[in-house]
């Protein structure tokens, strides 16, 4: 996968107060790449950034799209930050036509296309003030998709969506990136949905990056299998004398850290040693519990 | 160089698809036909060459700085900079596309301007209301590229609408005594402002003098503002 993007040691100060700290990522052509903090992280500042909304940082974005492939009419990024606003006296249609024309070139066969897929179809000729804030986050979607952009750059696209816009979005995001190789910069809060379409998630917290996460790595480190057994003190001695790390012990559940191809052995001990238990399983760590180590615990997000 | 006339089309669609376009123009309508009623009620002065000028125009200037000071405050106000300044356009482009846009809505009023002068001064001939359009033009283009230039400029600093609209022109009235002051500091910006005469632009419309220094100073005027606007509007965070 070729770099389109490289956000190389971006720092943003406000006032004497670090909003961005030496922030550094690429992005490669059809890859989706998740930011998550809490609060005040700095996500929506370093998307400002890097849509050039904020001029004066130091550091440097270098985007990589040839301009020749850009054909005229399309444009290099699309994007929404924060929650989208609109010329409130316009229907949505016509505020889409304008920025489409902006673009360079209306193309009205991708413009019905892109109203159809953000469910807008009944409600683009009334005006946007008589919008609700699901309708405007739609709004802002259909914006950022106009124009083929080769990037898209999406702060929270899914706030305010009922669950069926949540998951057609997941999906068509999935669709852009796997199919037209657009590469995807996404922020959320909800952390399961980042989980679930991005390829990378950085984690950013009071302005530096604290990780960067691989969601398809495939780790070679211990599992962590948790048991359910009624008899845990003869399992807690077994642990021991086998030297096995005990993880967790939460009521009559024993979470330990063994390597994958030495479960089946350890099994067989247990069931030797006439230890009884009812189920055993792997424990996945998901995202959200990597945040909270990462972050700190903190669990406003 | 089409994309930005593109561009400056889209911004005047803009101005007259919103309401407030039509009420403003409306409340101009309706106050100048309200005091020229009362004026052509007066013996004699219906064929008065210059009463339309000195009943509109006045009230027309105040519809051009608000609308050169709503062009860009609304951007700020409705949050749409976001969407704005991250098309493919750049930051120069779309303040020009603006104030370009506003000058094609200065040409609107100053059209209805001609019309109503040509209503109005029964018994002019043909040559001289086709002389009267140029003129009513050139007025339009040359205090509508000034002041919406001024007016961009002290929009970018201050963004909000109201406080631009009253400081612009509290500043505007001001003009003259700033630059004699200024004059009076500075021996080189003496030698070199008292060339260009800039007093009373306020009142150029109402009171126009056509002399070639107010123009080109007008005109220079115009083009060191929106110089500067685009230079700030380029570096700042928004």
């Amino acid at each position: 996968m070729s770099e389109i993007m490289k956000v190389a040691a971006v720092t943003k100060k406000f006032q004497k107060q670090f909003a961005l700290n030496n922030v550094s990522f690429d992005l490669n052509e059809g890859e989706i790449l998740g930011l998550v903090g809490p609060n005040g992280a700095g996500k929506t500042t370093l998307m400002r950034t890097i849509v050039g909304l904020i001029r004066n940082f130091d550091g440097k974005i270098v985007c990589n799209v040839d301009s020749k492939t850009i054909d005229k009419g399309n444009r290099l990024f699309g994007c929404m930050i924060e929650t989208p606003k609109f010329y409130p006296y316009m229907s949505g249609y016509q505020n889409l036509k304008f920025f489409a024309a902006m673009n360079g070139k209306l193309d009205r066969k991708k413009l019905s296309e892109i109203i159809t897929l953000t469910g807008l179809s009944s409600a683009i000729q009334k005006k946007v003030k008589t919008y609700s804030l699901g309708m405007t986050q739609r709004l802002g979607l259909a914006q950022a998709f106009l124009g083929n952009p080769k990037l898209l750059i999406l702060d929270e696209p899914t706030n305010s969506l009922d669950p069926n816009g949540v998951k057609i979005i997941r999906q068509y995001l999935v669709k852009l990136a796997t199919e037209k190789k657009v590469s995807i910069l996404i922020s959320s809060h909800t952390l399961s949905e980042i989980e679930k379409i991005c390829n990378r998630v950085v984690v950013l917290k009071k302005g530096s990056v604290m990780e960067i996460l691989d969601m398809n790595e495939k780790t070679v480190e211990d599992t962590i299998f948790a048991f359910e057994t009624n008899e845990l003190d003869e399992f807690v001695s077994l642990l021991k004398k086998k030297n096995i790390v005990i993880e967790d012990i939460t009521d009559n559940i024993i979470k330990i850290r063994l390597q994958k191809e030495n479960l089946a052995p350890f099994i067989k001990d247990v069931v030797l040693k006439d230890i009884n238990f009812t189920s055993v399983y792997e424990v996945r760590e998901t995202l959200e519990e990597k945040f909270y180590d990462l972050t700190g615990g903190s669990k406003i997000v | 160089m089409f994309d930005i006339f593109k561009l400056a089309w889209l911004e005047f669609k803009k101005i007259f698809a919103k309401k407030s376009t039509y009420i403003y123009l409306g409340i101009m309508s309706l106050t100048f036909f309200i005091i020229i009623d009362q004026i052509i009620k007066v013996p004699g002065a219906e064929k008065n060459v210059f009463a339309v000028d000195l009943i509109f125009r006045p009230i027309v200037q105040f519809v051009i700085i608000f609308q050169a000071v709503t062009i860009l405050a609304e951007e700020f106000r409705f949050g749409t900079t976001t969407f704005l300044l991250t098309s493919p356009k750049t930051r120069t482009e779309i303040l020009l596309s603006k104030v370009l846009a506003n000058i094609l809505y200065c040409f609107v009023l100053g059209f209805i301007n001609f019309l109503l002068l040509a209503y109005y001064q029964l018994g002019i001939g043909q040559k001289v209301v086709v002389e009267y359009f140029y003129s009513i033009m050139t007025l339009y283009l040359i205090y509508g590229w000034f002041i919406n230039n001024y007016f961009l400029f002290v929009t970018i600093i201050f963004k909000s609408r109201a406080t631009s609209f009253v400081t612009g022109l509290f500043f505007l009235f001001l003009f003259e005594d700033i630059l004699k002051a200024l004059m009076n500091k500075f021996s080189m910006a003496r030698n070199f402002i008292s060339a260009i005469p800039f007093d009373n632009i306020f009142y150029f419309l109402v009171n126009p003098h056509f002399n070639s220094y107010k123009v080109y100073g007008m005109i220079l005027g115009g083009l060191i503002f929106f110089v500067a606007s685009a230079f700030i509007f380029e570096k700042r965070d928004v």
